[in-house]
């Protein structure tokens, strides 16, 4: 008996449950048609219109479908009010752009052409701003800038990254199927500094879009596929089974370096209790982007300089109710003061993870 | 010429955040941590949690497997000290001969008290103090048809949750007139008894067990006062617990109930800190204050400790009590002052219409000076923040959430 406590026990290799089985299948799949089409680009032969079309379709209505199905899953599971309302936001910001909007059924709905680009934002989606998409469409380059370098930007100081888990396209997925593998994000202090890859990929980024205004295709064409094919979807979205959800977001997304710098800088925080952390690090193992979340709870800092995507799984697990979106009014003089006109009361306790006995 | 090392008595929060606030303060002195447990720093709240399924095992683990050897701190598991001679700054270490220190801190802890009945070697016997509990208690459960569980604080109503939500027919024998007398009032815990009634649990006030016999060497009855014969496998014994002082007594330090020191949490003798659940410390009048036993307390305290034996200073300053815990599908969170009958104080209590909880605000003079939420605890850290600042409820913004709740009976 006491030797059970001597040495730790390596940790148990999981198997996956069916929800995650067939998550994994779907991953599969996306990837799978992802790659037919695009080394159908890159290496020049032509798919057959049949096949372009039908997989082409297969593609948006795949992710569609999981974004729906396994949001429903993470609903069921979580049993939690915000994590209903944002996979609520999930789905419907999926079925709005990915099907009626942008989708497959923006030609028979007769969609005008800026609709297409409401949710678009550089440099996640390049072809806002870069004229490789769209050489003279000039109210929708203005549309694009912005939204993507002063309205996000703005809202990315006030609400944080909320952008990234209520609304973005590879969001979406992540926090879906990619909800089921959350805990196996890579921790820790030396994977954290790798989220500054991030900034170069921005620079990357930034550099083909100016090229791209100067008429240098070729670059961009190249950043398109290591990037946005082999990066975003390959590597990203494959290794949710064995990295988490997030590696994409973490590690390359110029998006997530955009808005995370604003957000760091930003009011978005969430707020600890010293008083009630019990230092057990649940927090640290749902948190998808690998934030250390214990070390702030337990020394009762908010968790302000960090890239969160307010995704709310911290708050939900805590056994102790340790975390807040909302500040308490002790955490510091600014809310004693009467100047606060109104109070938020924090959302009704709901303690729920994923495997509530 | 070589510096002494550091000696750390003890290996709970107290410990690793002195040792923490020692590599803080940038000195990279030995640090060598004996404790008489069998392993690396785990978080004692965490154990419940676990037996409730709500977190990981290994989440118990306080601090990672490299926390040691990164901050070169010697940790010696299951080794006892058994003196302390202050004045040739020495420890004996049992059976190991005697170490030089440059400065000693002090964090024991506490042991559970043991009543005569649970001083004998029966399996069956169990609290909910340590790692190994978890085990035994584990193991205990699934082969147990009934259980006993004694005591009148919080480790008792865990024990009997753990052991009810295994499904173990639990009786819960207290020897008061109720349930956690020092934070609840008679409404709040007559309203827990009912409750844990309604989920099968028996509860007997005004008893204790007086004997407990075994078979096999296994639990199997234990006899009340009022002369009950209980069959049961499991006699939880969660009856309170004291403070280590033993080795503080035998220097020669002042202690009452647990080490007495002053806020920079050096005992009377030179060179050798306290802290933890075995200090006390010295309030301002020179009375030393009540231990308050809880996880951020000894935190706090351990860090004080910790830089000011790297030769900081740093004063320790009391928080606002916040006591948090779970049952019968119950959050419980008692804030501040909230000992019922208390002088000079006007008490409101809200309760919730659908019989789900209640809130009790104690006011003095119209300040809130506690408060004991039982249900719906979204309110403990606002009013945490509200009697830090010492504010009367009637100074508060119109809207805020617990004036409105003292007005109108709602945040």
């Amino acid at each position: 008996m006491q030797q059970a406590c001597l040495a730790r026990p390596r940790r148990a290799r999981r198997r996956f449950d069916a929800a995650q089985w067939a998550a994994a299948v779907v991953v599969i799949a996306l990837v799978a048609l992802f790659a037919v089409r695009r080394f159908a680009d890159v290496f020049g032969y032509q798919l057959s219109p049949r096949t372009d079309r039908w997989s082409g379709l297969a593609i948006w209505w795949i992710y569609w479908g999981s974004v729906v199905l396994f949001g429903l899953v993470v609903i069921a599971r979580w049993r939690n009010t915000y994590f209903r309302w944002r996979t609520l936001s999930v789905i419907a910001s999926q079925t709005l752009f990915g099907i009626l909007l942008a989708g497959p059924l923006a030609p028979s709905l007769r969609v005008p052409d800026f609709a297409r680009h409401i949710h678009l934002t550089w440099p996640l989606h390049m072809s806002v701003i870069t004229p490789y998409a769209q050489r003279h469409d000039l109210p929708a380059f203005v549309y694009g800038v912005i939204i993507s370098l002063i309205a996000w930007p703005i809202l990315a100081h006030f609400i944080g990254m909320r952008y990234c888990s209520w609304f973005c396209f590879c969001g979406n997925l992540a926090e879906t199927a990619g909800d089921l593998y959350r805990v196996r994000g890579p921790k820790g202090p030396a994977r954290q500094s790798l989220d500054n890859v991030g900034y170069v990929v921005f620079g990357l980024a930034a550099l083909v879009t100016v090229l791209a205004w100067l008429h240098f295709d070729r670059p961009f064409q190249w950043y398109d596929f290591l990037v946005a094919f082999f990066v975003a979807d390959v590597v990203g979205i494959i290794t949710y089974p064995f990295l988490g959800s997030r590696v994409w977001c973490r590690f390359f997304c110029p998006l997530r370096a955009m808005l995370g710098w604003h957000s760091r800088r930003g009011r978005f925080a969430i707020y600890t209790s010293h008083h009630r952390c019990i230092e057990c690090g649940t927090c640290n193992r749902y948190c998808e982007m690998g934030i250390d979340v214990r070390m702030r709870a337990r020394e009762g800092i908010p968790l302000r300089d960090t890239e969160c995507v307010a995704c709310g799984a911290c708050i939900a697990v805590c056994p102790r109710y340790a975390l807040s979106f909302f500040p308490y009014p002790s955490a510091g003089e600014a809310m004693a003061a009467a100047n606060v006109r109104r109070f938020r009361v924090p959302f009704k306790r709901q303690l729920a993870t994923p495997r509530e006995r | 010429m070589t510096v002494d090392p550091y000696i750390i008595v003890g290996n709970g929060v107290a410990a690793v955040r002195a040792a923490e606030a020692i590599r803080a303060q940038g000195d990279d002195t030995r640090i060598i941590v004996f404790t008489d447990q069998e392993c690396a720093f785990y978080s004692r709240p965490c154990l419940y949690y676990i037996m409730l399924g709500r977190i990981e095992w290994e989440d118990a683990w306080g601090r990672p497997n490299s926390f040691y050897p990164l901050n070169n701190i010697d940790l010696r598991c299951s080794t006892r000290i058994s003196r302390i001679d202050p004045h040739a700054h020495m420890v004996e270490v049992a059976g190991h001969g005697r170490l030089p220190y440059s400065r000693l801190l002090l964090a024991t802890g506490t042991h559970g008290r043991t009543p005569p009945w649970a001083d004998q070697p029966l399996h069956g016997i169990v609290g909910l103090n340590t790692l190994l509990d978890v085990v035994s208690i584990t193991d205990l459960l699934d082969r147990a048809r009934s259980a006993v569980v004694v005591g009148g604080g919080l480790t008792s109503i865990e024990l009997v949750e753990v052991c009810r939500r295994w499904g173990v027919p639990t009786i819960f024998i207290m020897r008061g007139s109720r349930f956690l007398e020092s934070q609840l009032n008679d409404e709040e815990a007559q309203f827990i008894h009912q409750r844990l009634r309604g989920l099968g649990v028996e509860v007997l006030t005004h008893d204790e067990i007086t004997s407990l016999e075994g078979r096999d060497g296994r639990v199997s009855r234990a006899i009340t006062k009022s002369g009950r014969e209980i069959a049961c496998d499991i006699a939880g014994c969660a009856v309170g617990v004291v403070p280590d002082k033993e080795l503080a007594e035998g220097a020669g330090a002042e202690t009452k109930s647990g080490t007495v020191v002053d806020d920079h949490m050096r005992t009377t003798l030179p060179d050798i800190y306290a802290a933890g659940d075995c200090a006390q410390v010295r309030r301002t009048d020179g009375t030393p204050a009540p231990p308050e036993m809880l996880w951020y307390v000894a935190g706090d305290m351990g860090s004080v400790a910790g830089a000011n034996m790297a030769g900081g200073d740093a004063t320790y300053r009391r928080r606002i009590f916040l006591n948090v815990s779970e049952f019968c599908g119950l959050d419980f969170c008692g804030v501040g002052a909230i000992v019922p009958g208390q002088e000079n104080v006007q008490e409101t209590t809200i309760r919730d219409s659908r019989g789900g909880g209640s809130i009790r605000l104690v006011t003095g003079e119209g300040v809130l000076i506690g408060a004991c939420f039982l249900g719906d605890v979204r309110l403990a850290d606002i009013a945490r923040g509200v009697i830090e600042r010492g504010a009367r409820l009637s100074d508060l913004p119109v809207s805020h959430p617990l004036r409105l709740l003292a007005e109108r009976g709602s945040p």
